[in-house]
């Protein structure tokens, strides 16, 4: 999913890695698969969980160039030509910024709009060039396109027409141009009225809903390329950080949209502002839309893809052989010596086995039918508590550990999981294996990085001690710690949250934030898949399993917990005035030596 | 506009100060005041009785400087109202930036470039302190915002990346997070190297997760009493970025950095975005002496 030959360094950034090392290292997933197929995509994952990879991988230019035993599979399957739109996070608050400036009118605040219908039209147009031009001297020839020189001036005539922009030379290569010469005009023309607001020279742009742009766009290319019903699919990456105004209405158009456009999009988990479900109007099915979500993956699938990726990482530093083999294996758990050092030290345990009727020197003549499911829901319960009761030198509990765990406690997370292995490789010495205490000492610095991350994310609200997002971790997971390593032994501890119908909107934008920044993770059982977008309300989260071997917590779901009730007595009790603040300004001439009344220029501002 | 070789540091006409509680606010009022010559000091509303805040309100009084106190938009407007006038009358003006905020160094400066007669010299000093530990607190981001509205910058081409250029403080892990928030495409990171070889220290140890996640080519080193020579540095990689990236400037850490950075966002106006963070945490008082030393450069209008 993500390149697999990169450094530590530059291994964190899909959007900047070059198309072709991004070819060189991509691994397939079932999420690719998913996304591939030609029909509006919704594309939901935290940070680094790899949606940019996979919508640049479906770019038409990507897949021209991939080369590898899949690649021809793939580009006979995917039925579109694909259109990457990139989006920026700075840009946005930019956009923002310059949105709310005194100086813009309505009618500059039109101009301004107009900038992103044309960043994703200048894309379009780079496509077409790309298929016209440029896809001819690749291997590939991939969705390669004949154009006579007749039918391209004509096309760009049309073009020109539709989207107001004078290309100095009829060619799609000069049309590409001027597209981006607008959006330099726009940029400029907006800086410039922080000069002079009186700037009469107005840009003139095309404004509209994008959609209603890009419809027209493609029938007129489709027409000229002699590609009856082409479909043409816009890849909006990150798009929570397009313009407000453009995303509910891409949102919407995914149902009943025109037929030659197909819309995937990429969204963090939430956004506060976009709907997709929650209107009669805009309720969607299987059939509008597929919905694909790249955290809570599947054990077998996660396991299947880190092989992949992490074996790239390791064969790219030289290290040929399967890659789990270089991971020294944690020891089996041996349940009756476990059970046995507890129970002696537990009497809260031992009562639990007295009740359920287990005895620890029958354990091996249990059966399914009898007390293995008991034995096997407790074991690791117990084995944690018997961990961290212990006194002295100990092994670190075996679930944390082995490629298969270590894999499962960064929750398959590409980004992470490059991250781990470029450590792990530093320990690999002379072909040996990567001890247990090199294992435990890589998740814990991945753990501290994390860590240091989510305390830079504030959050907003009246919660006692929670400013950060690592805050809010640290509380939820303490409160979890206690049900495993607590004062008495819990066979069915609890270890997720759920919201039932929450009307706390401060603390819904808390984890809604927590998700984004994958601290939280929307767990695979939550009722409905598709209220998990945006409606957090009734939908399920826990805890990202990195934060397992610091809090003493499992690598697997528990029992729920209603998030209101936990946070009940985190809020504040008084809220501070904002409006209470003073806003006077005080001038102290020179000539006064003391204050007075009369010395007092009071302003009000 | 040109950063000076030389730096003049005598015959003022104008001396603008700032007004706070540490005990270094007027450290360079005693070495540069001329009670017949036009000041002004620009103090606060927030933290007036704490520590060395009345007395240094009482020596700039003393001085026949005047004093504006207030919140920062109110300080400036009225700063402005008063100058604007005659400004380009002004032909040497001292601005002294040791207990500015950065949004008031930037608008005060990026006034003065802006309206200050040709040829005028502004010289912006700093009296750089003691070391004194970085605060204990965590300082979350919660706002990211241009450093006054002047410096927004242009929207530039979105099919380029942005290059966040980031002058790095002692803030634990402040840099980071703001990198983590914009997701840039790469970052070049400014580290500030003084006599103060604690500063230094702290800066490094409390930037290390960003530092081990950097190119080492993209790390710069400045010295903070070498203001020309970094103007230099941070100029030139801004004007090699812009060819395929879109920079922002950064300027967390000393203040100088941020006054360097608001002269080169003039320069290069309205393109340059120069931002700054805001983690709207209120910083308890603590008590800065000056070292004795000053930092400062000239620019010529």
């Amino acid at each position: 999913m993500l390149n697999k030959n990169q450094n530590i360094h530059r291994a964190f950034n899909a959007r900047t890695i070059s198309l072709k090392e991004l070819c060189d290292g991509f691994i397939i997933s079932d999420s690719f698969t998913k996304l591939a197929s030609p029909n509006n995509s919704i594309l939901i994952g935290p940070r680094g969980s790899g949606k940019t990879t996979l919508m640049r991988m479906l770019q038409a230019e990507a897949l021209c160039q991939w080369d590898s035993l899949d690649s021809d599979y793939y580009r006979n399957k995917v039925g579109f030509t694909g259109v990457f739109i990139p989006t920026d996070r700075f840009w946005k608050e930019q956009y923002d910024s310059l949105k709310k400036a005194e100086f813009l009118g309505p009618a500059e605040e039109n101009v301004l709009k107009a900038y992103f219908n044309y960043h994703v039209i200048e894309r379009l147009c780079s496509t077409l060039e790309f298929r016209v031009n440029k896809t001819k001297k690749s291997n590939s020839k991939y969705r390669l396109v004949e154009l006579e020189k007749e039918d391209e001036i004509e096309l760009v005539q049309e073009l020109s027409s539709l989207w107001g922009v004078n290309p100095r030379i009829n060619s799609i290569r000069s049309l590409e141009s001027s597209l981006s010469n607008k959006k330099q005009s726009i940029s400029n023309y907006i800086s410039e009225l922080k000069i002079d607001s009186n700037n009469n020279d107005t840009p003139n742009v095309k404004n509209g809903e994008l959609v209603s742009i890009l419809d027209p766009s493609v029938r007129i290319i489709n027409s000229y390329l002699n590609e009856k019903n082409e479909k043409w699919c816009f890849l909006f990456d990150e798009l929570e950080l397009a313009p407000e105004e453009v995303i509910q209405p891409l949102v919407n158009a995914m149902r009943g949209g025109p037929e030659d456009i197909i819309l995937k999009l990429s969204l963090s988990p939430y956004h506060k502002n976009v709907v997709i479900t929650n209107s009669p109007e805009s309720s969607m099915g299987e059939q509008d839309l597929s919905l694909i979500r790249l955290t809570g993956i599947k054990e077998k699938e996660g396991i299947e893809f880190s092989k992949k990726l992490c074996g790239g990482v390791f064969e790219s530093s030289g290290y040929d052989n399967n890659v789990e083999s270089y991971f020294e294996k944690p020891e089996k758990m041996d349940v009756v010596k476990e059970f046995k050092e507890l129970s002696d030290k537990d009497s809260t345990f031992k009562r639990y086995l007295d009740q359920n009727l287990i005895e620890i020197d029958k354990i091996s003549s249990y059966t399914d039918k009898d007390r293995n499911p008991t034995i096997r829901k407790i074991k690791f319960i117990a084995q944690l508590r018997n961990y961290y009761l212990k006194v002295g030198r100990k092994r670190p509990p075996s679930l944390y550990v082995g490629f298969e765990n270590l894999c499962k406690s960064v929750e398959y997370n590409p980004r992470m999981l490059i991250s781990l292995m470029n450590m792990l490789i530093l320990s690999l010495k002379n072909g040996k294996s990567i001890s247990i205490s090199d294992q435990i000492s890589a998740l814990r610095r991945s753990f501290e990085t994390q860590k240091s991350l989510l305390n830079t994310i504030a959050i907003k609200g009246d919660f006692k001690e929670i400013c950060t997002i690592y805050d809010l971790v640290e509380f939820v997971g303490n409160k979890f710690k206690e049900n495993i390593v607590g004062d008495s032994f819990q066979a069915e501890p609890k270890g997720s949250l759920i919201f039932k119908k929450e009307n706390d909107k401060e603390l819904i934008e808390i984890i809604g934030y927590a998700l984004n920044s994958g601290a939280l993770v929307l767990d695979d059982s939550a009722a409905n898949a598709y209220q998990n977008i945006i409606e957090i309300n009734r939908s399920r989260c826990r805890l990202n399993y990195l934060f397992s071997h610091e809090f003493k917590l499992l690598l697997t779901k528990q029992r729920e917990i209603e998030i209101s009730k936990i946070f009940e007595l985190k809020r504040n009790v008084v809220k501070v005035n904002k409006s209470n603040t003073s806003s006077k300004l005080i001038m102290k001439s020179n000539k006064v030596k003391t204050l007075s009344k009369n010395d007092q220029m009071d302003l009000k501002l | 506009m040109k950063m000076l070789k030389e730096v003049i540091l005598d015959d003022f006409d104008l001396l603008i100060y700032g007004l706070g509680y540490e005990s270094r606010s007027i450290f360079l009022c005693k070495e540069f005041h001329d009670e017949n010559k036009k000041s002004y000091t620009l103090g606060y509303d927030k933290n007036i009785d704490c520590l060395n805040y009345q007395e240094n309100e009482k020596y700039f009084l003393d001085r026949n400087v005047n004093v504006i106190s207030g919140e920062d938009e109110g300080v400036i407007e009225a700063l402005v109202d008063k100058l604007k006038p005659d400004i380009k009358e002004f032909k040497r003006i001292l601005l002294d930036i040791t207990v500015m905020s950065r949004h008031r160094l930037a608008s005060v400066l990026d006034f003065l470039l802006t309206y200050g007669a040709k040829d005028t010299k502004i010289t912006v000093v700093y009296a750089p302190s003691f070391f004194v530990s970085p605060p204990e607190d965590k300082t979350p981001i919660k706002k990211v915002m241009e450093i006054t509205n002047e410096f927004t910058g242009s929207l530039g081409d979105l099919s380029k990346p942005t290059a966040l250029i980031m002058g790095l403080g002692y803030e634990r892990n402040k840099a980071l997070g703001l990198s983590s928030y914009l997701d840039s495409g790469s970052d070049y990171l400014f580290i500030p190297k003084s006599s103060e070889s604690d500063f230094e220290e702290k800066v490094l140890e409390n930037n290390d997760e960003l530092l081990s996640q950097t190119l080492e080519s993209n790390i710069f080193y400045y010295f903070i009493d070498q203001p020309y020579s970094t103007y230099l540095n941070v100029r030139s990689l801004i004007l090699s970025l812009m060819d395929y990236s879109r920079p922002l400037v950064v300027p967390l850490g000393p203040k100088v950095l941020a006054a360097i950075s608001v002269v080169i966002g003039r320069e290069l106006y309205p393109k340059l975005p120069v931002w700054r963070v805001s983690s709207e945490h209120t910083e308890q008082p603590i008590q800065r002496h000056a070292n004795g030393k000053k930092i400062a450069f000239t620019i010529e209008i």
